[in-house]
């Protein structure tokens, strides 16, 4: 199971680096929304700043669905993911390489975007240690629905479209923990153990689920 | 018991109200490369399919080498090589990448080796490091059936295999094809062209709205004669005795 | 014809439970001193905020079925369980705010068992605008037997962290949360009102499950009949 993983991360991680579909979209994209929160709440205040976090997560739970959604719309294009599902293999060590790939270009992307998210909401680091535990499980967190929903959205009609739908519903309790953590790290919150365990315990629940119910989600009728 | 290198069993599958398959029995031995022929929607691709358990709703029995393709069919997926209409190719990486993931992927031992051998057999060598959403449709139509073939399957479904192959790639297709299957392989593939299917097939089945209306050796048959019962049946809708 | 008893029985059970709830709600419960009349809803908002949860536990349920069987007629049971679930569903969302804006003057509170209501409600809408899109109906069975399973994983995990996250930013008290220190006569007429609107769940669940059983009924003979002409045709 984890050699196929090994397999499919090497290779969703060289189709990136040649054309860097998801991880520029995401990026655009989160820059965006931090772009329009600007305009349409004042961020520059105290009580904004405060705020923060919660305007990052919420830009990333968005830019992300771009992101999870390549992921399946590559292995649809030229039917390669046919391919990738009758080798005999196993779906569970699918899963686990496209997760792990898409949590590395969420975590990348977040990197990449916390310089201008600094200085956008003049936020300063507090807890960098905590600033990238939060943002490691949050992604991996967001990875862990976001690829099993991305195959489920892949399959139809609609496409990317149904995925948002399908994962931010499901992604609530992922997405306040990330908050309340990220919030934690810029000296904005206190207590941050509950949610640190939640995240984890999050990210096992959601990829054991996930690497159980994969072979479903893969075989066509 | 000699095991058929592809039997299928009284395949029926529906599409809501379409039965794609009406009961369809076949049975391909190594050696053997089967043409199949019908027209548009006659259920070519939809046999492919199934038997390639890209399927797996339907009625009736499949097996590859005596192994039924159950839910774990892990070793009937090892020894089947399938083609489709879509390449099954990541756009996005090259051609040797595409054949090293998927031989990977098969845990073939000398991958590498391997990838190269394929690529030199389908005469893209030179074209290896070229990512495959910049190759013509016929080079892509080569890789697709050289990833395949990368894990050295015995048993290859083909969808169309000459569509896009310009007249030396066929014949490079054929030559391979005859190798496969002199060295035991089986082969099954749909075609519209029967002189291109003599050059390769012994054997020729013709499927009709979802049911087998002709099966015959194309040993003693020359490629004008089978096109007559061909034209026959699909004209009249029975074979000629 | 045993599920033709079961049907009749179901809405006997139905019909008297309800009147007998609906009796007690409006002439034997007494009138709550602080919140007065309006606070008799709560026979009702709570029964159906139950009883929406076992339509979602009854998907989880039918999906898990599904997916170890492959017999379509869990997936017809997961399909109904959901769909009532997302209309009772809706209607606990609609008798709360009902409920809170005379009592507490605000329509609306980010509460962790509201605000689990709304996320659950998202979740279900979801799975069955996921059925809509899938033409197969295997696939469409089985990738919403998946959505089904992980939606309901969800479901502890979404109300710990409402419920924490409520701990940590403190808003306005709302005082007269329920179940605190019922009087008898209340507790009686809520379980009365609990067993009528689970015998409604369960009738209004076998209701959809026989238009889902007809519909798979008349596509299997039309698909027989139109097999029946092809051959026909042939021959």
């Amino acid at each position: 199971m984890l050699q196929t993983a090994r397999a499919v991360l090497e290779k969703d991680f060289r189709i990136e680096l040649r054309t860097r579909d998801a991880i520029s979209a995401a990026l655009v994209f989160s820059i965006l929304v931090l772009v329009v929160f600007n305009f349409a709440l004042d961020v520059n205040t105290p009580e904004m700043r405060r705020l923060a976090a919660g305007f990052f997560w919420v830009a990333f739970a968005f830019a992300g669905t771009l992101a999870l959604d390549r992921s399946f719309a590559l292995e649809k294009e030229s039917g390669a993911g046919r391919a990738l599902a009758l080798a005999p293999v196993d779906a569970g060590g699918i899963y686990l390489g496209k997760c792990a790939a898409n949590a590395a270009f969420l975590f990348i992307t977040q990197l990449v975007a916390l310089p201008l998210f600094v200085i956008f909401f003049d936020v300063s680091i507090q807890r960098a240690g905590a600033l990238a535990a939060s943002f490691a499980l949050g992604s991996i967190a967001f990875a862990a629905v976001g690829t099993l929903f991305s195959a489920v959205a892949a399959n139809t009609r609609m496409r990317g479209l149904l995925l948002p739908i399908l994962f931010l519903p499901l992604s609530v309790p992922a997405l306040i923990a990330s908050v309340e953590t990220t919030s934690f790290a810029l000296g904005n919150a206190e207590g941050p153990s509950f949610w640190f365990t939640l995240l984890v315990v999050y990210d096992v629940v959601f990829l054991t689920a996930s690497v159980l119910v994969f072979e479903y989600v893969l075989e066509e009728s | 018991m000699s095991a058929h290198a592809l039997e299928c069993e009284r395949i029926t599958k529906r599409y809501g109200r379409i039965a794609a398959l009406n009961s369809v029995d076949v049975s391909v031995d190594p050696g053997e490369c089967v043409a199949i022929f019908g027209r548009n929607g006659a259920g070519k691709t939809t046999l492919l399919h199934v038997a390639g358990s890209l399927i797996r709703n339907f009625d009736g029995e499949v097996r590859v080498f005596g192994q039924s393709r159950g839910d774990n069919g892990s070793d009937a997926r090892r020894t089947t090589g399938l083609v489709l209409h879509e390449t099954c190719l990541y756009d996005d990486l090259t051609a040797a990448e595409n054949l090293r993931f998927f031989a990977r992927l098969y845990q073939v031992s000398d991958a590498e080796r391997r990838a190269g051998d394929v690529l030199a057999r389908f005469e893209l060598a030179d074209r290896a490091q070229s990512v495959v959403r910049t190759l013509s449709r016929g080079m892509k139509q080569r890789l697709a059936i050289a990833r395949a073939m990368v894990h050295r399957p015995r048993l290859l479904l083909m969808d169309e295999p000459f569509t896009g192959l310009d007249e030396p790639s066929s014949q490079t297709l054929v030559t391979v094809l005859r190798e496969f299957v002199r060295d035991g392989g089986a082969v099954v593939l749909s075609t519209h062209d029967v002189e291109r299917a003599f050059d390769v097939a012994t054997r020729a089945i013709v499927l009709e709205r979802g049911s087998l209306t002709l099966d015959r050796s194309l040993a003693d048959v020359d490629a004008a004669a089978f096109r007559h019962a061909y034209w026959h049946v699909l004209f009249t809708g029975t074979a000629r005795a | 014809m045993s599920r033709c008893k079961f049907a009749i029985f179901i809405d006997s059970m139905l019909f008297i439970t309800m009147a007998a709830a609906m009796a007690m709600i409006f002439l034997y419960a007494p009138i709550e001193s602080e919140m007065g009349i309006v606070q008799k809803i709560f026979y009702v908002h709570v029964p159906l905020a139950w009883n929406a949860f076992l339509g979602f536990a009854m998907v989880f349920y039918y999906s898990f079925r599904y997916l170890s069987t492959r017999n379509p007629r869990y997936d017809r049971r997961a399909l109904s369980a959901a769909e009532v679930g997302v209309l009772f569903t809706t209607l606990v969302l609609i008798t709360g705010p009902i409920w809170a804006k005379p009592v507490w003057g605000i329509w609306w509170t980010w509460d962790a068992r509201l605000t689990l209501t709304l996320v659950l409600w998202l979740i279900y809408i979801g799975y069955l605008m996921l059925r809509r899109y899938i033409e197969s109906p295997e696939r469409r069975a089985v990738l919403a037997a998946v959505v089904g399973i992980t939606g309901f994983i969800d479901v502890p995990l979404v109300y710990f962290a409402i419920r924490w996250w409520r701990t940590q930013h403190p808003q306005p008290v709302i005082a007269g949360g329920e179940g605190s220190g019922l009087d008898p006569a209340m507790a009686a007429t809520l379980w009365v009102s609990v067993a009528a609107f689970t015998f409604l769940f369960l009738a209004l669940f076998g209701r959809r499950l026989d238009v889902e059983v007809e519909r798979s009924r008349r596509e299997t003979e039309r698909d027989a009949a139109e097999a029946a002409h092809a051959q026909g045709v042939r021959t």
